[in-house]
């Protein structure tokens, strides 16, 4: 198994758009819906890296309905290299 | 089930637990057992390494090392939710490139040394002359590494020239504090976010720079309840696209608005007039202007307002005459409970002590202070710019808990409590942030007095306005030393003479204090790699090396060592690393410095209750049953142990010692640098929600850079097409201070106004501080990076 990066999200949407938001949700692959409370969809992000999940998160956020998205938990135990690279300039 | 399916199914229930506590707004929930994956990884609480906020994590760690965070439910501050690098944090103690070895400058090319070698450089430069070092650090400091400076500095070598970053940010709202409530740091606490029907956003950005704090805003408008945003700004931002209203205002024009909406509410006799007849004097500006001001009667006051007609506000901030009435209409409102925040866009002003003291002044003239939900509240932008910059009181002129150097009662005290023999403290104050740059970057035959600096947990040479006068001159000046603590090669490091290697978050033991009086503690989780060693071991073992030395300073009193520190009655050796951890030096420093803590009454309590709690605000006051209560509401009768029985609000700290705060008028006046036909645009400059200040954590950290990989400068689409400038295309951007080449975002994340720029500043590669002004407030001493005259000029093109 590569590197993984499994976060623990929620979702704050606007309700009266959550079945059809929650059909766009769901046809990611790497999204696992709950049950929707009220107005935030509790869900699992399973990238295949972490660089991977910032971007799916973003492009989460960018949908029309979202208005937050937060983050509960994030576990990179299983990720072969946490910063692979040192930063630029350095 | 395969462990990946496990985490996963942990992950859901603590989704699914967030949101259901969310739904009912329940706040200190027990983390639930099975959100966790059990087994191998111990969990422990920490505050966040990054903002001001004060966001709690659970740490998970396996095999030494830090595997996984976890937005901490019992946290008030964040109720189990995290931001983008709160939930990264841990990353940044995992850079391939971490300092791990003292490096010392010989033939032009740091060197790996000793230890031993390190602390006898730090020695011999002290003893040069003491009164030429300087100790630069930040509001990254924990609280007992910030004491453990300000000791040795003040109460060991006898000199005041220490500063922090926080000088950067922080300055203006501590004056602003004190010009209004004699007293500093704010009355109201986050949980006014959760009771406010107004928000008022004071060039402030929460959305991105405290976005945990901002969700919490939004949260309340998701359960259906009716929260008004109102942003005040100069940019469109993230904070703007939530805002039922958005009032762009020209850059510097704040203290316009604040007057005009003063001179309204006393126009109409919508003030609360018994709050100010009760609580309130009035002051105005000398000159040249100080901390005091002058007394001025309520006629003076309304005769100097009388100029701040709607229309004359809008002639000069560019925001509607109408905007301007509406703001004044519902600070009229008794039954409408306003909060203001701010941060930067009015600190890092060079009338920054002016613009807090107006809008501290704004709710108090409309008695909108003192109820939750009714508050101005500055927020940090730093994890310990209060509890260590302001409270430990790491400036050059302050001593712990509130006192400053001047005062004679003050240095006794604190000569008594660190038992060190009376005149030990230097009386005068040392030099401020920019002062002390300034002279370090001075020949000695002109003035320039000091001949090293020691720098942690900080990177001035990225930091500073205009490096070019203030940093880069000293590097030419014979004898001239810099010594930087830190944990990544940084744009300081790479100028220094000696290098150390430090610790970082839970690689030591720490303590921080938020943005809400909010005191926090956190244990060592994993050990720093190679030599890199704790700053707070760093400072005692330099003190003892001078202790050994037979520096007097290094003794106290009684010829002790001024850290002494003792477990079962025997001295331990923490100057020796390998013994640093033999007694808990955090926890002896504390202890010592809450001695300090009642004078100003913001009372610590005991460093054991900060181990049980998620933090405390303070003053945390003893109650009869033992127990330690903290305190939410400060000078509000209902809450705050301090208050006169019977008073619904007291100022016990006032400035004019009779309870009363203060409220001022001061006038709006041109910034030092306008635009003009040279330098047409306005420059602003700041932060995005990936990066942290200069980046040297979260540039790090993968997926933060390469969500955010370089700056760039944000234009206005109209002036982008005048100067048939394209989206990405990289330009010069010039002020009279540089040039810097950079790629312009059109309609990016945020949105300048015709005539406006912005960059922000994490980019070592691309240093914006080689350009910005370093013009400051003539009170905080804090610089204005937030606007400067700037020009584009398309690459091998004339310019515009």
């Amino acid at each position: 198994m590569g590197p993984v990066a499994i976060a623990a999200i929620l979702v704050t949407i606007d309700p009266s758009q959550d079945q059809a938001l929650r059909a766009v949700l769901r046809a990611r692959g790497d999204l696992e819906l709950g049950e929707t409370i009220g107005a935030r969809i509790p869900a699992v992000l399973d990238t295949g890296d972490a660089v991977e999940a910032e971007r799916a998160l973003r492009e989460i956020w960018d949908l029309p309905g979202v208005s937050f998205v937060d983050v509960v938990s994030v576990d990179f135990s299983e990720a072969s290299e946490l910063s692979p690279e040192p930063a630029p300039g350095s | 089930m395969e462990r990946r399916d496990f985490i996963k199914a942990s992950a859901m229930t603590a989704a699914t637990a967030a949101a259901s506590r969310l739904a009912v707004a329940q706040d200190g929930v027990e983390p639930s057992v099975s959100a966790r994956h059990a087994g191998d990884v111990r969990w422990q609480k920490a505050p966040c390494r990054f903002c001001g906020t004060g966001c709690h994590v659970q740490v998970g760690v396996k095999g030494g090392k830090v595997v996984a965070i976890a937005g901490d439910q019992q946290a008030e501050v964040n109720r189990g939710l995290l931001c983008v690098k709160g939930y990264h944090v841990a990353l940044a103690l995992y850079g391939k490139d971490r300092l791990t070895r003292p490096l010392l400058r010989k033939n032009g090319k740091l060197v790996p040394i000793s230890w031993n070698e390190a602390l006898d450089v730090i020695a011999d430069r002290v003893m040069l002359d003491p009164k030429g070092f300087a100790f630069y650090g930040s509001g990254q400091w924990t609280i007992p590494e910030g004491y453990a400076a300000q000791k040795f500095m003040k109460g060991g070598l006898s000199c005041n020239h220490i500063d922090p970053n926080a000088r950067l940010c922080m300055a203006s709202a501590v004056t602003g504090f004190l010009a209004v409530y004699g007293v500093d740091e704010p009355a109201g606490v986050y949980d006014d976010l959760d009771r406010a029907d107004v928000v008022i956003l004071w060039g402030n950005n929460p959305a991105e720079m405290h976005p945990v704090l901002f969700s919490r805003i939004i949260d309340r408008r998701v359960r259906g309840e009716k929260v008004t945003i109102i942003d005040l700004c100069t940019r469109h931002t993230r904070s703007s696209q939530h805002a039922d209203h958005v009032l762009l205002f020209k850059p510097h024009t704040d203290l316009a608005i604040a007057n005009g909406i003063m001179h309204l509410l006393v126009e109409r006799g919508t003030f609360d007039r018994e709050f100010v007849q009760r609580h309130c004097a009035f002051r105005g500006d000398n000159e040249p202007m100080d901390l005091a001001g002058k007394p001025i009667d309520f006629a003076e006051f309304k005769r100097r307002l009388a100029e701040y007609t709607p229309e004359k506000v809008q002639e000069i901030s560019g925001v509607s005459a109408d905007a301007i009435r509406m703001m004044a209409d519902l600070f009229g409102k008794r039954d409408v409970r306003i909060t203001s925040l701010w941060c930067m866009g009015m600190n890092q002003h060079t009338r920054g002590t002016a613009i807090n003291a107006l809008v501290h002044s704004v709710h108090l003239l409309s008695g909108h202070f003192g109820r939750p939900g009714d508050a101005p509240t500055s927020l940090t932008g730093q994890p310990s710019a209060c509890g260590t910059a302001r409270e430990v009181g790491t400036l050059a002129h302050a001593l712990p808990g509130g006192r400053v150097v001047p005062n004679a009662a003050h240095r006794a005290e604190s000569e008594q409590i660190w038992n060190v023999p009376e005149g030990r403290i230097n009386p005068k104050p040392g030099h401020h942030t920019v002062l002390m740059w300034e002279k370090f970057s001075t020949p000695p035959e002109q003035g320039g007095d000091i001949h090293t600096i020691w720098v942690q947990v900080t990177n001035p040479a990225h930091s500073l306005p205009n490096r070019h006068a203030l940093v880069d001159p000293s590097r030419k000046i014979p004898g001239r030393f810099l010594i930087v603590s830190d944990v990544y090669p940084t744009a300081t490091t790479e100028i220094a003479d000696l290098v150390l290697p430090s610790a970082l978050w839970v690689e030591k033991n720490g303590m921080f204090g938020n943005s809400e009086r909010r005191t926090q503690q956190w244990y060592r989780m994993v050990k720093p790699p190679g030599e890199a060693r704790d700053d707070c071991w760093q400072i005692i073992a330099a003190a003892r090396r001078l202790f050994e030395r037979g520096f007097e300073g290094m003794k106290d009193k009684d010829g002790r060592f001024l850290f002494h520190t003792e477990k079962a009655g025997k001295e331990v050796p923490i100057w020796d690393f390998a013994r640093y951890y033999d007694v808990n030096v955090d926890e002896h420093l504390f202890e010592e410095y809450r001695k300090f803590s009642t004078y100003k009454h913001k009372d610590l309590a005991p460093y054991s209750e900060y181990v049980k709690a998620r933090g405390l605000r303070w003053p945390v006051v003893k109650q009869p049953d033992g127990s330690w209560k903290e305190t939410r509401w400060r000078f509000a009768g209902f809450d705050d142990p301090y208050v006169k029985k019977g008073e619904n609000v007291e100022f016990y700290h006032s400035p004019t010692n009779d309870g009363r705060a203060q409220i001022w008028f001061s006038p709006y006046v041109l910034p030092p640098e306008v635009p003009d036909d040279k330098f047409p645009f306005w420059l602003c400059t700041g932060r995005v929600l990936e990066h942290w200040h200069t980046g040297t954590m979260t540039m790090r950290i993968p997926q933060l850079r390469s969500a955010m990989p370089e700056a760039y400068v944000e234009m206005n689409r109209d002036d982008a097409r005048r100067l048939g400038i394209q989206n990405g295309e990289r330009v010069a951007l010039e002020t009279r201070r540089g040039t810097l080449e950079l790629p312009v975002w059109i309609d990016g994340r945020g949105s300048p106004p015709p005539g406006s720029l912005f960059v922000p500043f994490f980019d070592e590669k691309r240093l914006i501080n080689e350009l910005t002004l370093q013009a400051h407030c003539p009170i905080s001493k804090e610089p204005d990076y937030k606007k400067c005259a700037a020009r584009v000029r398309r690459l091998g093109s004339g310019g515009a």
